[in-house]
C-alpha cells in the first residue's frame, strides 16, 4: 500500500494549491479526485477577479492550476474515494481502485450545483435544463433562455449566453442582485432584462422544454413564460459525505467547520475550499489549501493533539 | 483515422475517433453497436467523461466508441436531440436506442450501456 504524509481529496484550486504547499514544505502527498482536476472553476465562462489574470476562461485557468501542481505531485483523476477509516495515528483511504495510508487528510471535495427541486427540472435535464452555460449555451443560439439566480455565477452566465447569441432574461427571487457591481454593470449595459422577485415553480414541455411557470413573490401572480432553455445558477451544496463519515463537525448548512488553521475537529483532518462554505471564490479556496497544507506539515512534526489540551491557539471550534 | 474522421490537434484528451458529417453515417452502417460521446471544448464535465469512455471502449471490444464535437458538427448533434453536453448516444443496428445526458458517473454510463445495447 502506498503511504503518504498527506492524502488530498479533490483537485480543484484548494486541493491543488494544498498539494503544491505540502510538497514544497517537504511532505509526501498525492491528490485523488473522483472526476477530473479543475473543480467547478473549469465551468466558469470568464474569471476576472483572480489576481494576475485580467480575464481568463475557467477551463484555461484550471488547466494552469493542474499543470502547476503536476510539477510537484501525482494527481489521480477518476478515482473516487469511497471511504476513509481512522486507525490510531493513520488514515486508511479506500478508493474504487486501491488503498492508501496517510498521516493526515486534506478534504477539498468542493461543492456541486444546487438544484431548484421543482417539477420538470430532473425530467428536462439535458433537454433544455442546464447547469453549465459554457457547455450548452451554443445549443440555444437565437433562442429564448432564462438564467435563474442572482449571484456572480448567474450574472456571469447571463453575460456569456448573451454573448453567444441567446435571447437572455435573468430570473431572481429578490429585488436586488448579490453579484458584484462590476458584473451587474456589464449585464445591464448589455440590456439583459431581469424578472425581479420571481421564482420558477414548474418547468414543462414535451420532448424538450417549452416553457416555465413563474410566480411573482410580491403579488403571488403566476405566469407562463415560453422558453427553450433554462440555466440554473442558484449556488452549490457541499460534497460532505467523506467529512461526515470521518466525524468532522459540520455547520447547519452542511459545510465543514474549520479554524483559522484549516483544521477540523478531527485531529489530522483539514478542510479547504468550497467545502468549508463562506466566501466561495477561487482565491479563497487556494488560500485555505495553502493553510491546510502548512498546518498538516506543522502537526505531523509537532502534533497538537499530543500536547496538553488547549495549548494550540485557535483550535477551539 | 480512416473513415472515422480525422484526429485534430489539441482536440480533447480522448483518443476515441472523431465523427463528422461523412463518418457518422458510415460508423452506424459498418458497426452493429455504436456509442457516441458528444462533447465540446467549453465543456468541463465532458473531460470527466472522456477517460471513462476510453476505459469502456477497452472493456467492450464489440462496441464501436467514438466522439462528436458539437461545436464543429452541431447539425448532427441537434438532429439526434442533443441539447446539452456531455451527452452519450447509443445506436444499435443503425438506430438510436437511447441517450444519456449530463452524467459523469462511470457507473451510470456503464449501466446505461448494458441496458441499451444489451451487453
Amino acid at each position: 500500500m502506498e503511504s503518504y504524509d498527506t492524502v488530498i481529496i479533490g483537485a480543484g484550486p484548494a486541493g491543488l494549491n494544498a498539494a503544491i504547499y505540502a510538497v514544497r514544505a517537504g511532505l509526501s502527498a498525492i491528490v485523488l479526485d473522483g472526476k477530473t482536476a479543475g473543480g467547478l472553476v473549469a465551468e466558469s465562462p470568464a474569471i476576472e477577479n483572480y489576481l494576475g489574470f485580467s480575464s481568463i476562461d475557467g477551463m484555461k485557468l484550471s488547466a494552469k492550476f493542474k499543470t502547476h501542481a503536476q510539477h510537484y505531485v501525482q494527481i489521480k483523476e477518476i478515482e473516487p474515494v469511497t471511504d476513509i477509516i481512522r486507525k490510531e495515528d493513520v488514515f486508511l483511504v479506500k478508493t474504487e481502485r486501491g488503498e492508501y495510508s496517510a498521516k493526515t487528510i486534506i478534504l477539498a471535495t468542493g461543492s456541486e450545483h444546487r438544484h431548484l427541486g421543482i417539477p420538470g427540472e430532473e425530467e428536462f435535464s439535458g433537454r433544455g435544463v442546464s447547469y453549465c452555460s459554457t457547455c450548452d449555451g451554443f445549443f440555444f443560439r437565437n433562442k429564448e433562455v432564462l438564467v435563474v439566480g442572482g449571484g456572480n455565477t448567474a450574472v456571469g452566465d447571463a453575460i456569456y449566453l448573451k454573448g453567444v447569441g441567446c435571447n437572455v432574461r435573468l430570473v431572481h427571487r429578490r429585488g436586488s442582485l448579490r453579484a458584484e457591481k462590476a458584473l451587474q454593470d456589464k449585464m445591464f449595459s448589455m440590456d439583459i432584462p431581469v424578472m425581479w422577485d420571481s421564482e420558477l415553480v414548474e418547468i414543462y414541455g414535451d420532448s424538450k422544454v417549452k416553457g416555465v411557470r413563474v410566480r411573482n413573490k410580491k403579488t403571488g401572480e403566476i405566469s407562463d413564460v415560453a422558453v427553450d432553455g433554462i440555466f440554473i445558477s442558484i449556488g452549490e451544496d457541499p460534497n460532505n459525505d467523506l467529512a461526515k463519515n470521518l466525524g468532522v463537525k459540520l455547520a447547519d448548512d452542511g459545510y465543514v467547520i474549520i479554524d483559522r488553521f484549516s483544521r477540523t475537529n478531527v485531529p489530522g483532518v483539514y478542510a479547504a475550499g468550497d467545502l468549508t462554505g463562506g466566501v466561495k471564490q477561487i482565491i479563497v479556496a487556494a488560500s485555505e489549501g495553502a493553510v491546510a497544507a502548512l498546518s498538516a506539515y506543522e502537526d505531523i512534526n509537532n502534533p497538537y493533539w499530543k500536547k496538553d489540551e488547549g495549548s494550540v491557539e485557535g483550535f477551539e471550534i | 483515422m480512416g473513415i472515422f474522421g480525422r484526429k485534430k490537434k489539441n482536440d480533447s484528451p480522448s483518443g476515441l475517433p472523431d465523427l463528422d458529417e461523412r463518418s457518422f453515417p458510415e460508423a452506424l452502417s459498418s458497426n452493429r453497436k455504436v456509442v457516441v460521446d458528444c462533447w465540446n471544448t467549453h465543456c468541463a464535465p465532458c473531460r470527466k467523461v472522456h477517460p471513462i469512455m476510453e476505459e469502456l471502449a477497452g472493456k467492450y471490444g464489440t462496441i464501436f466508441f467514438a466522439k462528436l464535437n458539437t461545436d464543429e458538427h452541431v447539425s448532427i448533434a441537434v438532429e439526434h436531440g442533443v441539447m446539452s453536453v456531455p451527452t452519450i448516444l447509443f445506436f444499435k443496428d443503425g438506430e438510436m436506442v437511447g441517450a444519456l445526458a449530463g452524467t459523469t458517473s462511470r457507473e451510470d454510463i456503464e449501466s446505461a450501456l448494458k441496458e441499451k445495447l444489451e451487453v
